[in-house]
């Protein structure tokens, strides 16, 4: 295993900023793992360190298949995990909206390019990312629709579930959206959480991706073969919006399988305690999403369900 | 129906009252933002970005809509907002929507060239420190400002023009990394032509 440095800013009044990576093997840049880029996101931190300590392992037990070189990123920004804001500090921006980036740029773009003229080269992209809204998820890989993005590798994972996903304005500057135009096989990679840990799913989320790998022919592992993935369009799921805010309460988990008519939360009056509304579900499906605070705006999706195969 | 999209830029920079124009939309809103007693009219390039933007929704709708940056956000700028309620009654006055008081509007600069402007970005960071004010002409070589370490008080960066020019952004919030945008300059040939 070699430790190297990314990318690396002069501190302001503290260390210096830097962006580590873990090499594994050598040869073919195959497949570079990228971890937390907003400062909330600990699950996908905790995931990578997960994967080192797995990798480092593999090494030394000789199953790194000779010819490939893996590079692991648990974090692109220290800085912003340590002090607990989701994005960077100083001016509000977000590292995952400056790709492909730019070295003479603002900060967050500097970053970006720093990190991208490394791991643009690799051959498969794999990026441990949150959603914009809080809450929970499904496990699942998730891909843009770019015209070029690949539903058969992405269903070698064997997550439950593949998301593809109409590419909107905004995501011409993700680092997804970027790998794919540099011709980077790119995954998006979604356990249950972000903001605190889950063991199960990020265990889970490392055996997928070792099984990817091994399918590749890249790792010699032996574990789960994974699910057999069911395709999912972004397009396909139901949202459940409020009608009301308020707390919200609910009473099913990720993962359940929910009849229509079903109740799936309440949202209580914050003052006075009465239920002012009641969340039903509006289809057979299963709940692939559920809002993970414990107040909620009115005309907020705080349920996505994925209906049942006709 | 036309709008005015109206922003007073984010905590970090101050802005002078700006138009800031798609350049697919030149045509329709370059003669409206001339009337709306704004500084400095921006026409830039298309981006992918913009295009889940407010603005860009309704001019791509037809529906007319400038985008103003003016002044500091969390912040009142009174002299820009008394600016911009002429510049309002003003164009709504030459649509024909306004019979009342029509104040004289000042004439803008407008740019449409990307090479008109010259961003300054810290090469450090530091507590920038501005040497000018805001709308300030500059000459080449003149001090923009300086960027100081917090702990020793050293200068470690002094940041000066490359070029004459006026000083349409500056930076707001002292604390900056390297990269942080601390101004932008406006070239001279840009207003003076």
């Amino acid at each position: 295993m070699k430790k190297k440095v990314i990318y690396e800013i002069k501190g302001l009044y503290r260390d210096n900023f830097r962006v580590t990576g873990y090499e594994f093997g050598s040869g073919e840049k195959s497949v570079c793992i990228v971890g937390s880029m907003r400062g909330n996101e600990i699950q996908q931190l905790y995931c990578c360190s997960m994967l080192v300590k797995r990798f480092k392992q593999l090494e030394e037990d000789g199953k790194l298949l000779p010819g490939h070189s893996i590079l692991i990123i648990p974090c692109v920004n220290p800085y912003s995990m340590n002090t607990k804001k989701r994005f960077w500090s100083v001016d509000n921006t977000d590292i995952n909206r400056m790709f492909p980036g730019y070295d003479l740029g603002e900060t967050t773009q500097r970053i970006a390019d720093g990190v991208f003229r490394v791991i643009s080269e690799y051959k498969y992209g794999i990026q441990y990312t949150s959603f914009y809204m809080p809450g929970e998820f499904l496990p699942h890989v998730r891909l843009m629709a770019t015209g070029v993005e690949n539903l058969d590798l992405a269903r070698q994972f064997g997550m439950p579930y593949v998301v593809r996903r109409a590419v909107r304005p905004f995501d011409t500057t993700t680092l997804n959206y970027n790998w794919q135009l540099w011709e980077t096989h790119a995954f998006s990679m979604y356990t249950t959480t972000t903001t605190n840990i889950d063991k199960k799913s990020a265990k889970e989320s490392v055996g997928c991706i070792l099984n990817f790998l091994k399918r590749q022919g890249i790792v010699d592992y032996r574990g789960h073969d994974g699910y057999i993935s069911r395709v999912v369009e972004d397009t396909d799921m139901v949202s459940v919006p409020t009608k009301s805010s308020g707390i919200f309460e609910s009473v099913v988990c990720v993962g359940d399988e929910v009849e229509k008519g079903q109740l799936l939360a309440r949202i209580i009056d914050c003052y006075e305690g009465e239920v002012v509304e009641e969340l039903r579900a509006p289809a057979d499906g299963i709940i692939f999403f559920m809002h993970g605070e414990p107040l909620t705006y009115s005309q907020t999706a705080v349920f996505k369900l994925i209906l049942h195969e006709e | 129906m036309w709008y005015f999209d109206i922003h007073a830029s984010n905590i970090f920079l101050t802005e002078i009252p700006q138009t800031r124009i798609n350049e697919l939309h030149e045509e329709e809103l370059v003669p409206l933002a001339k009337e709306s007693n704004v500084d400095f009219i921006w026409v830039h390039g298309a981006s992918t970005v913009l295009e889940s933007t407010f603005a860009y929704s309704l001019n791509s709708t037809g529906t007319p809509t400038l985008v103003v940056e003016m002044g500091v956000g969390m912040r009142i700028t009174k002299s820009y907002c008394d600016q911009m309620v002429d510049g309002i009654l003003h164009l709504m006055h030459e649509l024909g929507m306004w019979e009342g008081e029509s104040p004289a509007v000042r004439k803008p600069i407008i740019s449409r060239d990307p090479d008109d402007m010259y961003y300054f970005n810290a090469g450090t960071g530091g507590i920038f420190v501005p040497s000018v004010k805001h709308w300030e002409k500059l000459k080449k070589g003149d001090e923009v400002g300086r960027i100081i370490d917090p702990l020793h008080g050293e200068v470690v960066e002094i940041i000066t023009a490359p070029m004459d020019g006026i000083l349409f952004t500056i930076r707001e919030y002292p604390v900056v990394d390297e990269g942080s945008l601390v101004g932008r300059l406006l070239r001279e040939e840009a207003y003076e032509s």
